[in-house]
């Protein structure tokens, strides 16, 4: 489970990034976070992997607070960055070795890493291909295996469909709902509206480091989300 | 885990083009450097055996006051490794009674052409720390920076793994990838040693070669945890590897040109044209106060054939009447105790330069030592015996070989001996009269005729009356000295703990800076923005 | 066009950090090598001219003594410091710069072994010359290592040439600029150091130093645009920015370390000389077969005939054809020591940076241009000395007008005033002198840009650009 209570981040220049947060992620559910750019949700994930220090609240993750003990808390948690660069010059078989290991899955072989790689639709072709000959589309894949190889009860996922085709963003979107259905809490930040009101269990809109708005499923399956998102946005624009 | 980061960085590393490139250049470079040092060392070795030679002609003497043995200082060899100061300063000294041993003579510089002294050339040891400091920069300068940029920083710290663990894996990644080049550079190096004829190493050299590999591996530690450092400082790694590189450029290049400018600028040393005059001065006017202390010339003494005086001021006779030869033979002693007293006021005079021009140097070192890459040069130099140091316990041990010679004339009583200035025996020379009468063909007989008929015959020349040349002994002839009784030289002493002793400070300059810098980085990565 | 992109590039570098830090360095080494120069050159000058006193006085003394005496003495001449060693010092202080010399004879030059302490590792001096050539040089490649490829990498090239420009006019733009912001860089240091200079009052500036500041403003752009011009190439060339990167260092250091430190090796193989110890053989037994002939001559003549009168042309004779024998041996060796100097010279001219220092030791007339016409003007004064002793010497009736080079017994005695000896001035060599100088130089920095500009240019017309 992730919590967030109360949690802020003010900078040294005074910017105050992110004002009390509260937000709860259960088992089993996925809670998108939409916002304009800007809005703070880069900045949540960053407190969740204690990339930076809150200046108020607590993040926790499976009740462990991230700041006082970020190695335990970090044990529960896989992440997906927009951009997974990972390293060029190493096979994405490789990539997952080295990440496997960091995780302290130690005893896995090659054939246990092509069928992961199966598992999220990576062709063959790519499995001893080098990193930096890799697609948008078939690294992000990559980050989300890499995740369930660690097999964390928590994900964290930022825009991860920036930037792919219809088809690779419905194959990722597919995964990560298998990964719900398996009892995960993700956590994803996104602009894509049509992907969020798909898997969503809840969505929240942040706006100037506020979580003003916060729907469950039923509820936003009623409403017009977009409508609803565009109108917080104006307001950001016009504000 | 620390492990899977170091080995997954020495992967990265060596698949990489600035790995191919710094191997090429230690390739190039290094079997370029040893070819031209042996060249250079194997003219030292034929100056040495020429000088060998005649030190062994000057041990020909007939006469005591001739002795002026040479002492010549065997070239090193590890100064394939670093040249130090070996080829700037001599390599033998001639002793004489009248002076300490001053400067070593010899020629300086590798080429009989004094235009060519405006190259500098470079040893093995100068381009290892140009290349391996390079290298270590190259791979550290963006141990963070450009993790972070590629966003696999993110990734790792995403994981339930600590700072410090990921840093020590760089660390040790960066190790794992330059340390093979570092054993390749003393491969080749003792490749080279061990194919050339020309020179040989014993178990002292090796063991010190051993020692400077130990330095090598301070030193390149040192330069990647620079770059660690600066790299954990920016957020970009365009930025770091500028300052790294403008860092480079200023330990290796700028720094020992500069703290050599500025000691010889800040420092005056005096002029040693003004100390030669002063000294040669100083001596001959001992000389003359000497001389003095002979005493009148007696009546009946007479001397025909001498050679020129030696650098030493020694003249051997060998011909000269008993009259003069006991005369002379008395006043030896007092005169060369007197100059053997005036050489400890020269030297007073010539030490005092040389503590002055030592200290503009010790100035220098001092300076210089700012950089790291400096600090590994004077180590490895103080290894090799190519250190100023090396060459002061020469110089040391030439001056006390003098004392011991001293002694041991003094002992055999040769100061005031006849065999001190003259091989032929007194007693069968020719008086005055003998002489005169020779010279003339008899028809002078004796010195009072001679001054006689010079009276008679104002303005007419000697030569005119003269009908046989001077009667000349034949040296060539005359018997060589016997030195076997005569104290050998036995060498400076030195071995591998006293260069230690010489370089300790070095040392551990190297051992701090680096733990510091490592420490530095330590807590500037802690703090390392990731995102 | 054109200026548009050199304006943005210009404006691109000078908001750099590189262009920051550089800038400091240089400001930095300008001031302390300013400082450090006024220093050293005053001591210099000052133990200069003491050693000069000291010379001229005993050059008095013999002459008002005894002007036979003056003619055979063998006496040593140094070349004074140059006013204007601030642009480059030449490494005077390790050529040759002391010439011996007697009325009849000069012998040869060296370096004066107390020139410098021996203790010491010998050093450069922080010259314009080094700074620029180091330093500058560095930072020339580190500013446009990236200029292609860095574009490229981030995307700005594609978006730049998606414009209708031209290729040839973008890339010419970006050279200039480097070129423009490389000059920027150096300018405040040297009016920094021209500051502490003319402040210091060290240094005499006259219409001579300033022309020649000038030239060597013109030389260091041309150094600039050559260094500029490889790292563009190999900023084309390799299509990484890492890559290029490494190859601009490796440049570098081959100019800078590889060439100069092979080149006593190198010019020793291909330009071998005699060894001073063979030539000094050589002089020793062609004087000693003179020698042998002098004295079986002497000893021919019965020991009454021994006079003065009859002696001294002969050994006047026999000393002219010694003379004569060792000044054709040294005068050949003497011309083989600059023509290996040359040779080596010519080696090393694969490297920019030794180029820019042999243009830049031209253009003060420093170094091998100053040896070279100082040997020349050496020789000129001995020989017009000799001919006005010999008319002095004519004038004297108790002269027996027999010139032996080494005895002055057969010459005349008698002493003259000082003031009419001919005496040694050095002249400066004209700045026609100086051009022929570096003719060589100036020629290949030229080329070595022109091929390497032309060569990026037609390469970059077919860069990939994406």
């Amino acid at each position: 489970m992730l919590q967030a209570t109360d949690l802020t981040k003010r900078y040294e220049d005074g910017l105050l990034a992110l004002d009390h947060l509260n937000l709860q992620v259960k088992e089993g559910e996925i809670f998108c976070l939409l916002g304009a750019n800007g809005a703070g949700k880069t900045t949540t994930i960053n407190l969740f992997l204690n990339f930076i220090e809150p200046t108020g609240g607590q993040a926790l993750i499976n009740g462990i607070d991230v700041n006082k003990d970020p190695l335990e808390a970090k044990k529960y948690v896989s992440y997906v960055s927009e951009n997974v660069m990972l390293y060029g010059n190493f096979t994405a078989r490789q990539n997952l070795d080295f990440f496997a290991k960091l995780g302290g899955k130690k005893n896995l072989k090659k054939e246990d890493y092509h069928m992961y790689m199966r598992k999220v639709s990576l062709p063959e072709r790519a499995f001893e291909m080098r990193l930096k000959n890799f697609s948008k589309g078939m690294r992000q894949k990559l980050g989300i295996t890499i995740a369930i190889i660690k097999d964390a009860p928590n994900i964290l996922l930022d825009e991860p469909t920036a930037g792919l085709d219809p088809k690779a963003a419905a194959e990722f979107i597919k995964i990560l709902k298998a990964l719900r259905d398996q009892g995960k809490s993700i956590l994803m930040c996104t602009h894509d509206i049509f992907r969020a009101k798909e898997i969503a269990d809840h969505v929240g809109i942040m706006k100037e480091g506020r979580l003003v708005m916060v729907r469950t499923r039923e509820e936003f399956l009623e409403e017009d989300l977009e409508k609803i998102y565009l109108e917080y946005m104006q307001e950001a624009v016009v504000a | 885990m620390i492990l899977s980061i170091a080995l997954k960085e020495f992967y990265t590393n060596l698949v990489s083009a600035r790995f191919v490139i710094g191997f090429l250049l230690c390739l190039l470079l290094i079997p370029l450097t040893l070819v031209v040092n042996i060249n250079d060392y194997k003219s030292k070795v034929t100056a040495y055996e020429t000088q060998k030679k005649e030190a062994a002609e000057k041990l020909k003497i007939r006469v005591w006051s001739y002795l002026q043995p040479r002492i010549v200082r065997p070239p090193e060899s590890l100064s394939i490794l670093s040249r130090g100061v070996s080829y700037q300063l001599g390599n033998y000294v001639d002793l004489t009674f009248t002076a300490k041993p001053f400067k070593a003579s010899g020629q300086t510089g590798t080429s009989d052409n004094p235009m060519m002294g405006t190259y500098f050339s470079v040893d093995f040891c100068t381009i290892l720390a140009i290349v391996l400091s390079l290298l270590a920069l190259l791979f550290t300068y963006d141990a963070c920076s450009g993790e972070r940029e590629q966003g696999t920083l993110k990734m790792l710290l995403s994981n339930s793994i600590p700072r410090s663990v990921v840093l020590l894996g760089k660390v040790l990644g960066a190790c794992l990838t330059l340390l093979p080049i570092i054993l390749f550079c003393y491969l080749l190096c003792a490749l080279a040693i061990l194919i050339s004829p020309d020179v040989a190493f014993s178990a002292d050299e090796w063991l010190r070669i051993g020692l400077v590999l130990l330095a090598s591996i301070f030193f390149f530690a040192t330069f990647a945890f620079l770059g660690l450092f600066v790299s954990s400082m920016f957020r970009h790694s365009a930025a770091s590897i500028i300052v790294c590189l403008l860092a480079w450029v200023f330990f290796l290049f700028v720094t020992p040109n500069v703290s050599g400018y500025v000691a010889d600028s800040l420092l005056e040393t005096p002029s040693e044209q003004a100390l030669a005059v002063n000294t040669n001065k100083f001596t001959s006017e001992k000389w003359k106060e000497a001389e003095k202390f002979r005493g009148e010339q007696p009546r009946g003494a007479f001397d025909w054939q001498y050679s020129r005086p030696t650098a030493g001021g020694a003249v051997e006779t060998s011909g000269a009447t008993p009259v003069f030869l006991e005369w002379y033979r008395q006043g030896n002693k007092v005169v060369y105790t007197h100059m053997i007293e005036s050489a400890e006021g020269r030297w007073l005079l010539e030490k005092e330069f040389l503590d002055r021009q030592d200290r503009q140097r010790l100035l220098a070192e001092r300076l210089s030592m700012v950089s790291p890459a400096q600090v590994f040069q004077l180590l490895s130099s103080s290894l090799c015996r190519t250190d100023v140091e090396s060459y002061k316990r020469f110089m040391e041990s030439t001056r006390r070989y003098r004392e011991e010679l001293i002694q041991y004339l003094r002992n055999g009583n040769l100061f005031d001996s006849y065999k001190f200035f003259t091989a032929v025996d007194p007693n069968v020379m020719m008086t005055t009269d003998e002489y005169y009468n020779y010279r003339t063909g008899g028809r002078i007989k004796t010195e009072a005729e001679f001054e006689q008929w010079l009276k008679d015959n104002p303005g007419k020349s000697w030569n005119s009356i003269y009908t046989r040349d001077r009667p000349s002994v034949d040296r060539a002839s005359l018997s060589l000295l016997d030195l076997s009784d005569v104290p050998r030289y036995k060498g400076v002493p030195g071995g591998v703990a006293l260069s230690l002793q010489d370089s300790l400070v070095e040392l551990a300059i190297l051992v701090c800076v680096s733990v510091m810098l490592f420490y530095l980085s330590f807590i500037a990565f802690l703090r390392y923005d990731v995102r | 066009m054109l200026s548009n992109i050199i304006l943005r590039e210009i404006h691109k570098h000078i908001l750099s950090f590189r262009l920051h830090l550089t800038m400091i360095l240089v400001l930095f080494l300008f001031g302390l090598g300013s400082v450090a120069f006024i220093k050293g050159h005053t001591a210099d000058r000052e133990s200069y001219d003491q050693c000069y006193s000291t010379y001229l006085e005993e050059e008095r003394g013999l002459a008002e003594k005894n002007l036979g005496d003056y003619m055979t003495n063998v006496r040593s001449l140094m070349l004074a410091p140059r006013n204007d060693a601030f642009i480059t010092d030449a490494k005077e202080k390790m050529m040759p710069n002391q010439f011996w010399y007697s009325g009849f004879f000069v012998s040869g030059f060296d370096v004066p072994r107390w020139a410098s302490n021996d203790l010491m590792k010998s050093f450069a001096e922080l010259s314009w010359v080094y700074i620029v050539s180091i330093i500058v040089g560095f930072a020339v490649l580190l500013f446009n290592y990236d200029l292609v490829s860095g574009d490229k990498e981030n995307g700005t090239l594609a978006l730049t040439v998606s414009y209708s420009v031209s290729r040839g006019v973008l890339l010419t733009g970006k050279y200039l600029s480097v070129i423009t912001v490389a000059m920027l860089v150096l300018l405040p240091g040297i009016v920094l150091s021209l500051i502490i200079l003319l402040v210091s009052g060290a240094v005499v500036f006259d219409w001579v130093l300033l022309a020649e500041i000038a030239i060597f403003l013109v030389g260091t752009a041309l150094f600039v645009a050559c260094m500029a011009a490889l790292g563009l190439l190999s900023s084309i060339i390799t299509t990484r920015l890492n890559v290029s990167l490494l190859v601009c260092l490796c440049i570098w250091l081959g100019s800078v370390v590889v060439v100069p430190n092979s080149a006593v090796f190198f010019t020793d193989k291909l330009f071998p000389i005699e060894s001073s110890q063979s030539v000094n053989e050589r002089i020793s037994q062609a004087k000693q077969t003179v020698d042998d002939r002098e004295n079986a001559t002497l000893y021919a003549l019965k020991v009454s005939d021994r006079s003065w009168e009859k002696i001294f042309p002969l050994i006047a004779k026999y000393a002219m054809e010694g003379l004569q024998a060792e000044k054709t041996i040294k005068d050949a060796w003497n011309n083989s020591l600059f023509r290996q100097f040359s040779g080596s010279r010519r080696l090393v001219a694969i490297s920019p940076v030794s180029l820019f220092e042999q243009l830049s030791e031209a253009v003060v007339g420093g170094g091998l241009v100053r040896l070279r016409k100082s040997w020349n003007d050496m020789n000129l004064y001995q020989s017009q000395l000799l001919e006005w002793f010999k008319g002095v010497d004519a004038n004297d009736p108790e002269s027996m007008h027999i010139y032996i080079p080494s005895n002055a017994s057969s010459m005349t005695w008698k002493g003259v005033n000082f003031a009419t000896v001919p005496q040694f001035q050095e002249r400066r060599a004209s700045f026609a002198e100086r051009l022929e100088g570096a003719r060589l130089s100036l020629a290949l920095l030229i080329l070595y840009t022109t091929i390497a500009f032309a060569l990026s240019f037609v390469l970059f017309v077919r860069y990939d650009v994406r």
